[in-house]
């Protein structure tokens, strides 16, 4: 314990560890905060990049609550691993790859194949649907706004249907979230492949597109 | 290049534009994720999981301790002492507890039964052997009583056994043995007539 109460709100700091907050605190500062054994500057790391790390277990699984699983176990990974943790590369990078690991090792589970064959069996259902995008659309005329949201709907369903190799970089890229340095690092392929496999994936999609007579 | 590998800037951006849906996740939704990352890293916390290491490793050597524990005393249980499997069996009581006579002669047929006395002065069996061969001799029961079954050869023995030293000694010498003469009467029959005997035939009945 790093401090002694004497009041509800008197604390007098002891330690020389300082409280960790949330502001001008870079990442790797807040790692050898949390190497020392500081819970609290591995809590902030927690609440910075969440996100980003459930983002990423949805482009590899599609669903929310299956992300949200996968992102737990890869959150405790990193925290027992983060003692081997040394700077190499961004501590998202880093943390980025440890999520999608655990969710592909989800994604290729026999639990998760049942799970797809029943929802296919219900209806296209899929987690992830598009949601209409018509809002944005430049006319906002009901005919126009019809066709984007069926087109909308083509492209998810066709870009749900690319090979993994294929489909894995174009949402990962096409998400914004996160860099090609980045997907290549989650993806543990050279950037210079991931650039080919997002401009092939993009490629088919055009070629598939069109033949629908979009 | 084919037809169908026209540049399409239009379908480029449709996709542009799909493709962060696909990842999307609402505020709701991240939330609660968040929440729930929280409470799973306080309950995996490192100090928590090498307790439980321990308590595992405390619970497996305590199953283990029991368990050798009770195969022991189950050993013990049906291990009989040496000697004592015999001594339990119902046997006739009559044959144990009698000893031989001493003055019985060597070729009288009674030392045949006090063989079976032997039997409870049997040497210890070997260790290997002790558990398949105690258990047959201390719970099989015999089929019928043996105390109900008179035998003969027991009852020759101690009718042997009851006969005085001295009468013994003096039967075997045969110095007063005196045989009576008996007195037999002559048989008086009365004459036979004088007449001709009728054998049967052959093939008569």
């Amino acid at each position: 314990m790093n401090g002694a109460v004497l009041g509800p709100s008197v604390e007098i700091p002891t330690g020389s560890v300082p409280r960790t907050t949330k502001d001008c605190v870079t990442d790797l500062e807040l790692v050898e905060r949390a190497q020392r054994g500081d819970s609290d500057a591995f809590g902030v790391l927690v609440e910075r990049h969440h996100r980003a790390a459930l983002r990423a277990a949805v482009a590899a699984l599609g669903a929310v609550d299956e992300a949200d699983d996968a992102v737990q176990e890869a959150w405790i990974a990193a925290r027992d691993r983060l003692a081997g943790f040394r700077g190499d590369a961004a501590f998202r990078t880093w943390l980025l790859a440890i999520v999608w690991h655990k969710a592909t090792d989800r994604r290729r589970g026999v639990g998760r194949w049942v799970r797809r064959l029943i929802s296919m069996d219900a209806g296209d259902d899929t987690p992830g649907a598009v949601p209409s995008l018509a809002f944005t659309a430049a006319g906002p005329s009901p005919e126009r706004a019809a066709l984007a949201g069926e087109q909308q709907r083509t492209i998810a369903r066709l870009v749900r249907a690319l090979p993994a190799k294929l489909r894995d970089p174009l949402v990962l890229v096409g998400s914004g979230d996160y860099s090609y340095d980045d997907v290549a690092a989650m993806l543990a392929t050279p950037v210079g492949t991931v650039k080919w496999r997002v401009s092939e994936a993009r490629r088919q999609l055009r070629v598939k597109l069109t033949r629908l007579g979009f | 290049m084919t037809e169908t590998d026209q540049p399409r800037p239009d379908l480029d951006a449709a996709v542009d534009a799909v493709l962060p849906s696909l990842t999307a996740v609402s505020d709701d939704h991240a939330a609660a994720s968040l929440r729930r990352t929280r409470v799973a890293l306080a309950d995996a916390a490192p100090g928590r999981e090498g307790a439980g290491a321990w308590r595992w490793g405390l619970a497996a050597v305590a199953a283990a301790l029991i368990v050798l524990a009770s195969s022991l005393a189950f050993w013990r249980g049906r291990a009989p002492e040496p000697g004592s499997t015999v001594e339990r069996r119902p046997a006739n009581p009559a044959v144990v507890a009698t000893p031989p006579a001493p003055s019985a002669p060597p070729a009288a047929p009674g030392p045949v039964a006090p063989e079976r006395v032997a039997t409870a002065s049997r040497a210890p069996r070997s260790p290997g052997r002790r558990r398949n061969v105690a258990v047959q001799a201390t719970s099989a029961l015999p089929t019928t009583p043996e105390s109900s079954r008179p035998d003969p050869l027991i009852a020759l023995v101690r009718a042997v056994q009851a006969i005085p030293e001295d009468a013994w000694a003096r039967g075997v010498a045969g110095t007063d043995v005196t045989i009576s003469p008996i007195a037999i009467a002559p048989l008086e029959t009365p004459p036979i007539p004088d007449v001709a005997p009728e054998w049967p035939t052959a093939g008569e009945p």
